[in-house]
C-alpha cells in the first residue's frame, strides 16, 4: 500500500519484481542499483545464497525525484521465483502498488513463465486484491539468448491484459530502466486517480 | 454443398449442410464482419460465375457449431477433385488463415478453419484430418498444447501436425525450435508461401495416402520416400511419438481412466505444466545433479530429495482426482532428461 507522508511531503510506494526462478529479477535490481547515483538510492539488501537462490527478497529503495513537490520513493522488491517458495511470495506481495512481471524468454522456461504469472494472479486474489486493480507491466528478459522465444509467442501466452511490455537484457541493462519507468508511470497514475477520487 | 451469400456485402460462401446440427445458422461474414442468418433448408442462391475470393465464415458467438464450417474456396482445386485430404487450419489471424488456405487448397477436398485451440482440438478428435496446421500461440489453448494432446492419442496417430511459428526478428533470433511438441513439422509464418506446399506434400506422401496428391504439389520432391514421416525440416531429433508407427510407445501410456472431458483435459494439462515447471526449476538450481543424471545416472535416485519436495508441492496444488491420473513428475523428469541426453548426442 502506498504511503503518503504529507508533512515530509513524501510518497512511498512498493513495486514487486515477480517472475519464475532465475529469470533476472535480482539482476534488474542490481543494474538499477549500480546505475543510480548514491543520493538517489538506499542500501540494497539481498538475501540470496551463493547458488543464486533468492530465499526471501531483494530490497532497493529508490528516489525518483520530486513530483508536484512530493519526494517519490519507490521500494523495489523481488520475490523468490522458484515454485517452492510460494509462502514468501505471498508475504512480499502484501501492500503492493505495482508489479513488474519478469519473463524468461528462453524456450525451456516457457511453462515456468505461465505458471508464475498465474501464480501471481492467484496470490493477489487470495489477498482479496483484484489483479486488474494492480498496475503491472511485463518484461521479456534475456532477449539476447539464442533460444529466446519470439516475443509474439510470449505476448500471446502472458500478456492477456495487454499491459505495457518491454524487451530486456537485464545483464547489459537493456530495457531495465524502460521497464522501471513503465511501472512507475502506471503506479503514479493510479495514485493520482486515487487522490482525485 | 450449399452456396450462401452475406446479406450485407453479397460475399458468397459454400457450406456443407451435413456439418450442422440445425438448418438455421447465424454466421459472421469474414469480409464485412457483419452477421447474417442462413437457412440451409432454403433453395440456394445462384452460384457466382466469378467468385470474389470468398473467405471462410467465422462463427457467430451464440452458434459455436457454426464454426465447424470453413468452406474451401469455390474456385480452388477442391471442386476439381485433385485434392484428397481434410485439412485443418487453426490461426487467430484470418489473413494468415486465408493465406494458408489458398496455399494448401490444391491438396484439400475439405479445409476447416478455426481461430482457437479448443475448437481445433475438438475438430481433430471428431474429424481426424490428415493435416492440422496450428499456430503455436492460439487463443484458448496453445497450438503446441493441442499438438501434445493429439500426440498422446493413438487414434490420432494419422494426423500430421504442422506448427506455425511467428518470428520476432528474423535475423536476430532465427533458430530451430528446441521442441516441436511432437509435431511433424513447423513453419515460420513468413515462409508459408514458399515452403508450406512442399511440407504438406511430403507429409501426405509419407503417410501412405490412399491417393497421390503429387499432381497438385508442384514443388514437392517425390523422392522423399526414404524419409520417415516424422522427419521435420529442422535438424532436431523428433520425439518418438511422431513416428507413423510408434515403436512400443515407452512414453506414458494413459492409464485405465476414461478419456477426459474438455474441462478435465485442461486440468490435466495444467497439472502437466506444473510438473514441467517443477522439474525445470529443480534442474535450474541443481545443474550438477542433472549433469550426473544425463551422463547415465538414475535421475530418480540422484534427485530423490528434490523430487520429494516437488511431489509435496504438486500434491498441495493439484486436486487428488487429477494428480493420480498419471505419474506427472516422473514423466516430466524423464522427458527432461531424455531431451538433455538427445541434445548431448547420447
Amino acid at each position: 500500500m502506498s504511503f503518503i507522508n504529507y508533512s515530509a511531503r513524501e510518497i512511498n510506494t512498493k513495486v514487486v519484481y515477480y517472475g519464475p526462478g532465475l529469470c533476472g529479477k535480482t539482476t534488474n535490481l542490481q543494474y538499477i542499483f549500480n546505475a543510480t547515483n548514491e543520493g538517489a538510492r538506499g542500501k540494497m539488501i539481498s538475501l540470496a545464497t551463493e547458488t543464486e537462490r533468492t530465499l526471501f527478497f531483494d530490497f532497493l529503495p529508490l528516489n525518483l525525484g520530486q513530483i508536484r513537490g512530493f519526494n517519490t520513493r519507490f521500494h523495489l522488491y523481488t520475490v523468490p521465483g522458484q515454485v517452492f517458495y510460494d509462502a514468501s511470495r505471498k508475504l512480499i506481495l502484501k501492500g503492493v502498488d505495482g508489479i513488474v512481471f519478469v519473463a524468461d524468454s528462453q524456450r525451456e522456461r516457457f511453462d515456468a513463465n505461465i505458471e508464475s504469472i498465474e501464480n501471481m494472479f492467484d496470490n493477489l486474489r487470495e489477498q482479496g486484491i483484484d489483479p486488474k486493480s494492480v498496475p503491472y507491466v511485463i518484461q521479456y528478459n534475456k532477449r539476447d539468448l539464442p533460444n529466446a522465444v519470439p516475443v509474439q509467442e510470449l505476448r500471446a501466452a502472458l500478456n492477456k491484459d495487454n499491459v505495457p511490455d518491454f524487451e530486456a537484457c537485464a545483464q547489459s541493462g537493456e530495457g531495465v530502466f524502460e521497464t522501471l519507468k513503465g511501472i512507475a508511470k502506471l503506479v503514479l497514475q493510479k495514485l493520482r486517480e486515487g487522490a482525485a477520487g | 454443398m450449399k452456396v450462401v451469400a452475406c446479406t450485407h456485402c453479397d460475399t458468397r460462401y459454400r457450406l456443407d449442410p451435413a456439418k450442422f446440427d440445425k438448418p438455421r445458422l447465424r454466421i459472421r461474414c469474414k469480409k464485412c464482419g457483419e452477421p447474417f442468418d442462413v437457412d440451409l433448408s432454403e433453395p440456394e442462391v445462384e452460384a457466382p460465375t466469378a467468385p470474389p475470393q470468398p473467405e471462410p465464415p467465422a462463427p457467430a458467438a451464440p452458434q459455436p457449431n457454426a464454426e465447424a464450417a470453413a468452406p474451401a474456396p469455390s474456385s480452388a482445386t477442391d471442386d476439381t477433385g485433385t485434392g484428397d485430404a481434410i485439412i485443418l487450419i487453426a490461426h487467430a489471424n484470418p489473413d494468415v488463415a486465408a493465406e494458408i488456405q489458398s496455399t494448401v487448397a490444391a491438396f484439400a477436398k475439405e479445409v476447416h478453419i478455426t481461430d482457437n485451440g479448443v475448437d481445433a482440438l475438438m475438430y481433430i478428435e471428431t474429424h481426424k484430418p490428415q493435416i492440422a496446421i496450428l499456430d503455436v500461440a492460439l487463443p484458448k489453448m496453445f497450438g503446441f498444447e493441442v499438438c501434445e494432446i493429439v500426440r498422446r492419442d493413438e487414434e490420432l496417430s494419422g494426423v500430421r501436425v504442422v506448427l506455425v511459428a511467428a518470428i520476432y526478428d528474423e535475423s536476430r533470433y532465427k533458430r530451430p525450435p528446441s521442441s516441436l511438441y511432437g509435431a511433424d513439422d513447423y513453419i515460420e509464418k513468413h515462409r508459408i508461401p514458399d515452403e508450406l506446399q512442399e511440407k504438406i506434400s511430403r507429409l501426405l506422401g509419407a503417410k501412405a495416402a490412399p491417393t497421390e496428391p503429387q499432381e497438385a504439389a508442384p514443388t514437392a520432391p517425390p523422392a522423399d520416400t526414404t524419409a520417415p514421416a516424422a522427419s521435420p525440416a529442422v535438424s532436431e531429433p523428433a520425439p518418438p511419438s511422431t513416428a507413423p508407427a510408434p515403436p512400443a510407445a515407452e512414453q506414458t501410456p494413459e492409464p485405465a481412466s476414461p478419456p477426459p472431458a474438455d474441462g478435465d483435459e485442461q486440468r490435466l494439462e495444467r497439472a502437466r505444466r506444473l510438473a514441467r515447471t517443477i522439474i525445470s526449476d529443480i534442474a535450474l538450481y541443481n545443474t550438477d545433479k542433472i549433469d550426473e543424471a544425463v551422463s547415465g545416472g538414475d535421475p530418480e535416485v540422484i534427485l530423490a530429495d528434490e523430487l520429494a519436495e516437488g511431489a509435496q508441492l504438486f500434491t498441495e496444488r493439484i486436486a487428488p482426482e487429477v494428480r493420480d491420473v498419471e505419474p506427472f513428475l516422473l514423466n516430466a523428469l524423464r522427458d527432461y532428461i531424455d531431451n538433455k541426453r538427445r541434445e548431448a548426442g547420447q
